[in-house]
């Protein structure tokens, strides 16, 4: 399966591969069907603890939330303030 | 220790200057910045006072880190009651001015009274004046520090009103380095209505630590293990534009005047966005973050914008132009008016406008009129003299009660409670009305990992939220630092010189946030108007993951009941004896 993931704030640094600057999208491919947003975060090399919230297609996911194929999957870090 | 122990009085009523020695038991208690500033306001101010009399005080507060090498401790605190509340006022300011405050001299500066003739009050260390500004009057913020700047040397600390804080405007600000402002709450009014054009601060003195040595070896730490990790960088990276897409995605970026949660177009007024205008890095002094976007476009510059103001001034007046909403927050800072408040009213004024209750002659993406509405409120010209009063004179005089989005008089800023139920119980208990930075629970709720649709311990989570943020702000620290409270521990306790644990910290918070309460006790606020628009508990959101959700009035109730028991207040919102005598109140 094909996911797009757009990693926000300084969450990009940890992804490896090209294109991850803030906010732009990445394309990452699974072998699998499905994955857990767990699987997804270990793919990216990003810890859980730096991780603040989830959205999948623009609804608040978890980290045990399945994710399938053509999902699109928002990354933000944790915040302080506004 | 890194108090100069000395407190600035300036009288401008007699033009009298005075100085006197820091309440030592106070600064034990309540530390510095917003805790110390609003003790000192607390217990200075008869009780039902007009704020734009000269019965009121603007008290401007540095912290125990102020000038020392503690990182992110660059901010100013300034306190009075509030002229657009009535109730108790903070707010705090980036820039130079504070470490300028503290390198004079003095860790305060408390100025009473009102001048006769505009004045700008010049302070250069032991020497301190109190200068005819009728030459400045009438002139914008820009101008003013302009003028001011190359007059008295750019290196001063600079804080001047522009004309809507000399026509005493609700929602007048005080702007310092152009860009950088203490806007809410009517605070610029306050200054305004002292005739006090402007504040010139410079200073040639030391600031000492008992233990430089251990200081400078806890902040090497620090920076690299506590400040430059990723839960602070995004604010450099991006800065707090990064919360627009945040916020849209989950559902809480005001739309069209809190219509909707989810604004279609967030994508061209987010962090990329603004990354695709080359912005420039500036920073405080002794900030190794540096949160600030200088963007210049044609005539217009700006530091940011800020999230805030991408919220209010942009999805929620349905404006996804970027440029413009730049041009509309240069507008702001120049003639002096808080964003946060300006957006929201003029997206309430949209709403009236499209619903045919009152016609303002601007409707949502209007652009060409929305950009004339900064000047028109701000010098009180045309539509702008009603609109400056705010949106809840605004329903009172022409109806729309229930979506005027204000907490005790303050415009909401850009998180909807619908779908943050715990920040919608810290908009209703923050002392000075609507207000994100009392309290930020939504970090570890809607942007977290706790659920957002559930009262379960979300008196405990506001508590602790506000709690934190009351600490931090009366330590000076900046909220984009995600410290914890074991590490502000170790650094106070490092530059007082004697164990300060978690628990003092606590307890000086819980004290500071009673003065607060107290305050408003006071002057007559009751337990009523700890609530929230009517939008909140009857429209429920359209779209993203609240869709379908308001936040149940019997639920925001029962969080509330929770709340005052949690903090030892009786079921009418006041503090008791006991919770006084605990607090050693």
């Amino acid at each position: 399966m094909v996911v797009q993931i757009r990693l926000h704030g300084s969450l990009a640094q940890h992804y490896a591969g090209e294109g991850a600057d803030s906010g732009n999208g990445i394309t990452i491919t699974f072998p699998q069907k499905k994955v857990t947003m767990a699987q997804v975060f270990d793919r990216l090399h990003i810890p859980e603890e730096v991780v603040g919230f989830v959205a999948i297609n623009g609804v608040r996911a978890a980290k045990d939330t399945w994710v399938t194929d053509e999902d699109e999957i928002a990354i933000f870090p944790l915040v302080t303030g506004g | 220790m890194s108090y100069t122990g000395k407190v600035l009085r300036v009288n401008l009523n007699t033009g009298d200057v005075s100085r006197e020695a820091l309440n030592k038991d106070w600064a034990e208690k309540y530390f510095g910045g917003k805790g110390l500033g609003i003790k000192y306001v607390y217990e200075e101010l008869r009780e039902g006072i007009d704020p734009l009399s000269s019965a009121n005080k603007l008290i401007l507060t540095t912290g125990p880190f102020t000038g020392t090498i503690v990182p992110c401790s660059g901010r100013l605190a300034l306190a009075a009651k509030s002229p657009a509340t009535g109730t108790m006022l903070d707010c705090s300011i980036g820039g130079r001015f504070a470490t300028q405050l503290k390198f004079a001299g003095y860790d305060m500066l408390i100025i009473e009274g009102q001048a006769e003739n505009p004045a700008c009050l010049v302070i250069n260390d032991d020497k301190v004046e109190i200068r005819d500004a009728s030459y400045l009057w009438g002139k914008s913020i820009f101008e003013t520090e302009s003028q001011l700047g190359e007059e008295l040397g750019r290196e001063s600390g600079i804080l001047s009103i522009g004309t809507a804080g000399e026509k005493l405007v609700s929602i007048a600000c005080i702007g310092t380095e152009y860009y950088r402002q203490a806007a809410r709450g009517g605070i610029g009014a306050v200054m305004g209505s002292k005739k006090l054009k402007a504040i010139v601060c410079s200073g040639s003195k030391d600031v000492t630590v008992p233990d430089m040595p251990g200081l400078l070896k806890l902040v090497k730490r620090l920076i690299w293990e506590d400040v430059l990790t990723d839960a602070n960088l995004g604010i450099y990276t991006d800065g707090t534009p990064q919360i627009v897409d945040m916020s849209n995605s989950a559902g809480v970026l005001p739309t069209r005047n809190y219509q909707d949660g989810v604004f279609e177009g967030a994508s061209k007024i987010n962090a990329a966005a603004i990354r695709r205008l080359k912005p420039r890095k500036k920073a405080c002094p002794a900030c190794a973050l540096g949160c600030g976007n200088y963007i210049r476009i044609g005539d217009n510059a700006v530091e940011g914008p800020e999230y805030e103001t991408l919220a209010l001034v942009g999805s929620n007046c349905g404006v996804d132009d970027i440029e413009a909403i730049i041009k509309f927050n240069a507008e702001c800072d120049d003639v002096g008016i808080d964003t946060i408040s300006a957006g929201n009213i003029v997206g309430f004024a949209m709403e009236m406008t499209e619903r045919g209750i009152k016609d303002f002659g601007i409707r949502f993406g209007d652009i060409e009129t929305y950009l004339k509405m900064p000047r028109l409120i701000g010098c009180q010209e045309g539509m702008g003299e009603e609109l400056s009063r705010g949106v809840r004179y605004l329903a009172k005089k022409y109806g729309g009660i229930e979506f005027a989005m204000e907490v005790k008089g303050l415009e909401l800023p850009g998180y909807d409670p619908r779908g943050s139920w715990s920040m919608g119980l810290a908009y209703a208990t923050a002392y000075r009305g609507g207000c994100h930075m009392a309290g930020f629970p939504i970090a570890s709720e809607a942007f977290g990992a706790i659920d957002p649709f559930t009262i379960e311990g979300k008196a405990k989570l506001t508590i602790d939220a506000q709690h934190y943020c009351t600490i931090k702000f009366s330590l000076i620290l900046c909220d984009f630092w995600a410290i914890s409270l074991e590490t502000m521990s170790e650094l106070i306790s490092c530059v007082r010189g004697r164990e300060i644990s978690v628990a003092e910290l606590e307890k000086a918070a819980e004290r500071i946030w009673n003065v607060g309460r107290l305050f408003n006790v006071r002057e007559g606020f009751k337990s009523g108007e700890d609530t929230l628009p009517d939008r909140i508990f009857k429209d429920p959101l359209k779209s993203g993951t609240p869709a379908g959700r308001v936040l149940p009035r019997d639920q925001f109730d029962a969080m509330l009941r929770e709340y005052y028991q949690l903090r030892g207040w009786d079921s009418n919102g006041i503090p008791t004896p006991e919770k006084l005598k605990e607090l050693e109140m």
